[in-house]
């Protein structure tokens, strides 16, 4: 696959630093089984500027960032750093060489203070040989270098007690007590409100002024228009464009995120009106209501008013929608707000508060899995390795798990019809296994998806929840699932299909209901389906386009 | 399936043989051969130097005890399949004795009706151990343990620590579990090929079966599709329960007296030992009944025979550790060579 994009960079500078850049990436390139992650991706980055990062969700920035970090080593492609060529070959190397990496996901420790997480391993010691930690110094150390991020807490405070943003700074004061001269920040606001986003830009502009690099790795848009200098698009693993100054606007950056491939998986036709409504979900409310805390790590002892928050809207009216037969509703909504929760509370894996569900008109009590499945349910799973597959046994009975029990009467095993089933959806998914014995764990990822799709298919569900049906999959198979999800809505299955990819979206959903902190914030038919009206409800404004 | 896909050959070689469990019902196969060639070659050196050792009398007893071991290690090998552990079998086992022969002696209850009554609180013992692991969340190598110091306490604070028995010729059937003979064959023996035949028959023969090495593979994976987990799980505790009731009265009539501070102590780890020595893994999924049962027989004969060869009998649990290590070390190398080439 040729990259015409790439050669627009070379020594071309956005920017405009006389001493070269910071750092500098050349033909970059990682391959995972089956997906292409990296294609020959080059970008700069220079002292004091920030450059923001943005493409679709599996565009490679993920993989990008942990080459930066030293988790992945590449295979093709040059990394230099201050002109110098250099191997990232660990996240030591990484870290030595100046590169902070704040990933979404925070590396930090609950249960110990602040300061000992910044200097987490290189305490500053004293009495010699003894090497007892220096706390006097350990905390003044610390405090300094939250001073300078204006970050005012004592550094002697237990992490844990900190907001999910506050976290966020200590991480990065961590990084900056490193001495790091990158600074690559994954998504850093997925977890933050608007004034700890806010908070956040004024220390990352504070860090451009010192002559730190950042890399602004976002989907969202319009922060990426308020903070980066110049912005680099990439669309599967590959360079779609390079922005900077003006022209860094927010369709400019959709249209090469999305832009003219917005059709090329799947035409979105439109399908014969929808039939009776199958699922009706009407004021539930989750037991455990999702949290905004993100991926920090759980802590009850949040002292701000985020987790409050969360449990008073979703206990608040609960949550009503209705699926009918044929048609595919997206689920759309930024990651936590509660739409796989949802999904697992209908489906019976997680307890119910209250509210009803009905199916085809009768109310039912779905208290398991099993009675789920009883009804004509089927859930493909958003984590397929954790979730969905059994991944030491062979292809048969990944297939046949969930009907098995359904195929002999007394549970008997009936070995034969098993296998009819296992090869029926083989054949019917096309599934590319060397064989129905191999084992789930050797298949790629596309292949690992339609054996847990033909799992479902075999139960021939009237609702079929896909939680994230292409996450990790190749594009030649992504294509075929959406085929199949069109071919079971025209035989009237009704799709309820979550997903964080917004080209999915747009091009299968006949209906978007877009949730919102555990409240679904609105609904979009039709033409008022767009990338706009999507993410205004997500992230939780109100979409005004209404007729 | 006659793909004209086939790459590696190590796949295409399985894709030939009738594997549907993906470890593979021939890995199982190969696993186990390997093991009763180890239980051969250490009958047929050991009847070398002793002859003696191949006599009916020496096949009985050995025969007795690895019926009592395979009894209860088959329940602890489904327990560890489902990705569970057990330790309270020894402690139970005791109990059960004692408990029996104590009402034997105690009251006038008919003997088949006490065998009933401990047999149940054997299972209901495991129906806790389940309901305590499945649906408050705890570790059941922490609640098994409990019941391992509770049970045998219990049953020393009942004798008051004293080892109670029973007179054969009052109750001739409880004596006869444990000691008679079908034929040649010890009773204990045919009991244990019931069980052998019955869990067989539920791990191959059962939808049940299936679903206890999918949950010891991936708990949350059986769960997403529909696999009643809980209801299984606890199954393989209360089914554990039962069969250490069961041997638990074999046990204790065959040796016609329970000593409640020593029967059945150190049960739980040989029937770990024998459930790994058959190839179960104690992360779960894997491990087979005939592996199990073979296990057993390893552990056992291997204590006869280095008795008959003059070896320190406190020197066995030394060799059995040894054996152990080494069996789980090839096995290891045989995986990583499998996974290199």
């Amino acid at each position: 696959m040729a990259s015409a994009p790439t050669t627009t960079l070379g020594d071309q500078t956005g920017g405009g630093s006389a001493n070269g850049p910071l750092l500098r990436m050349e033909g970059v390139s990682k391959r995972f089984p089956g997906v292409q992650a990296l294609d020959g991706v080059s970008l700069e980055v220079h002292a004091g500027e920030v450059l923001g990062l943005v493409g679709e969700n599996g565009a490679g920035k993920s993989t990008l960032i942990k080459v930066l970090a030293g988790i992945y080593p590449p295979e093709a492609g040059q990394i230099f750093w201050q002109g110098r060529r250099v191997d990232i070959d660990g996240v030591q190397t990484s870290l030595d060489l100046g590169i902070g990496v704040i990933h979404q996901e925070l590396n930090l420790a609950d249960n110990i203070s602040i300061a000992e997480n910044i200097y987490l391993g290189r305490q500053p010691r004293r009495l010699g040989w003894l090497g007892v930690v220096d706390h006097r110094r350990l905390h003044a150390m610390a405090q300094e270098q939250l001073g300078k991020l204006g970050l005012n807490v004592a550094s002697g405070t237990r992490l844990g007690r900190l907001s999910i943003g506050q976290r966020q700074l200590v991480e990065i004061a961590k990084a900056l007590s490193l001495d790091a001269k990158l600074l690559v920040l994954d998504e850093p606001t997925s977890s933050l409100s608007s004034s700890e986003a806010a908070t956040l830009f004024g220390v990352i502009r504070l860090m451009k002024r010192r002559g730190v690099g950042v890399l602004y790795v976002s989907h969202r848009l319009a922060e990426v228009v308020e903070l980066a200098d110049r912005v680099q698009i990439l669309r599967d693993g590959e360079v779609a464009g390079l922005l900077s100054g003006g022209e860094i606007e927010h369709d400019r950056m959709v249209h090469l995120m999305v832009g003219r491939d917005i059709n090329r998986y799947y035409q979105h036709e439109q399908r014969p009106s929808a039939g009776n409504v199958v699922l009706r979900v009407r004021n539930v409310v989750l037991a455990n209501a999702p949290s905004k805390t993100g991926g920090a790590g759980e802590s009850g002892t949040d002292t701000g008013a985020s987790g409050k928050e969360g449990m008073d809207e979703a206990t608040g009216p609960g949550l009503s929608f209705e699926l009918r037969a044929g048609e595919i509703v997206g689920f759309a909504g930024l990651v936590g707000a509660g739409r796989s929760e949802l999904a697992r509370a209908v489906f019976g894996i997680d307890p119910i508060r209250s509210g009803t569900i009905e199916l085809a008109g009768r109310e039912v009590r779905i208290r398991s899995p099993r009675s789920a499945i009883r009804y004509g349910l089927g859930l493909v799973p958003e984590d397929r390795k954790q979730q969905g597959l059994i991944l030491e046994m062979a292809v048969t009975p990944n297939i046949s798990l969930a009907g098995l029990c359904d195929y002999g009467r007394f549970g008997l095993l009936d070995r034969r019809r098993e296998l009819e089933v296992a090869r029926h959806g083989q054949r019917e998914l096309s599934i590319r296994a060397t064989s129905l014995a191999q084992k789930a764990q050797t298949l790629s990822g596309g292949n690992q998806q339609k054996v847990v799709l033909a799992r479902w298919l075999a139960l021939r569900p009237r609702v079929l929840i896909l939680d994230e049906p292409t996450r990790g999959v190749d594009v030649a198979c992504k294509s075929e699932i959406y085929t199949l999800m069109s071919q079971l809505a025209e035989r009237g299955v009704a799709i309820w299909m979550i997903s964080s990819e917004m080209e999915e979206l747009l091009a299968m959903s006949d209906r978007v209901v877009v949730m919102h902190e555990g409240r679904i914030a609105g609904e979009l038919v039709g033409e008022r389906i767009s990338e706009e009206s999507i993410m205004m409800l997500a992230v939780g404004g109100e979409w005004v386009g209404h007729g | 399936m006659g793909d004209d896909r086939s790459s590696s050959g190590a796949a295409s070689q399985a894709g030939e043989l009738p594997a549907r469990l993906g470890a593979g019902i021939s890995d199982v196969a190969i696993q186990v051969s390997c093991m009763v060639g180890v239980l051969a070659v250490m009958i047929g050196f050991t009847a070398i130097k002793e002859p003696n050792f191949l006599s009916l009398y020496q096949m009985q007893t050995t025969g007795r005890e690895v019926a009592i071991l395979s009894m209860f290690a088959i329940g602890q090998g489904m327990v560890i399949i489902a990705g569970g552990i057990d330790l309270s079998v020894g402690s139970v086992l005791c109990f059960v004795g004692t408990v029996a022969v104590y009402l034997m002696n105690a009251t006038g209850l008919p003997v088949g009706v006490i065998m009933a009554l401990v047999i149940a609180f054997a299972v209901g013992v495991g129906v806790l151990h389940g309901v305590l692991v499945c649906y408050l969340n705890l570790q059941p190598f922490i609640v098994t343990l409990c019941s391992l110091l509770v049970w045998r306490s219990l049953a020393r604070w009942l004798t008051d620590d004293s080892t109670t028995g029973f007179q054969a010729s009052e109750q001739p059937f409880f004596a006869w579990l444990g000691n008679g003979r079908i034929g040649p064959v010890p009773v204990s023996v045919i009991l244990v090929a019931v069980v052998v035949l019955v869990a067989l028959f539920i791990m191959r023969g059962t939808v049940h079966g299936r679903y206890l090495y999918a949950i010891g593979y991936n708990l949350e994976a059986a769960r997403f599709s529909g696999v009643r987990v809980n209801a299984l799980r606890i199954f393989t505790y209360a089914f554990c329960g039962l069969l250490t009731g069961i041997a638990g009265l074999v046990d204790a009539s065959n040796v016609s007296a329970v000593a409640p501070s020593s029967a059945g102590t150190l049960y739980e780890l040989y029937g770990i030992t024998a459930a790994v020595l058959g190839g179960c893994a104690l992360s779960g999924g894997q491990g087979s009944i005939i592996g199990i049962v073979v296990g057993a027989a390893i552990l056992k004969v291997l204590y006869k025979a280095l008795l008959f060869l003059g070896v320190s009998s406190l020197l066995t649990d030394a060799v059995t550790g040894v054996v152990l290590v080494g069996a789980v070390l090839t096995d290891a190398l045989i995986k990583r060579r499998r996974a290199a080439g």
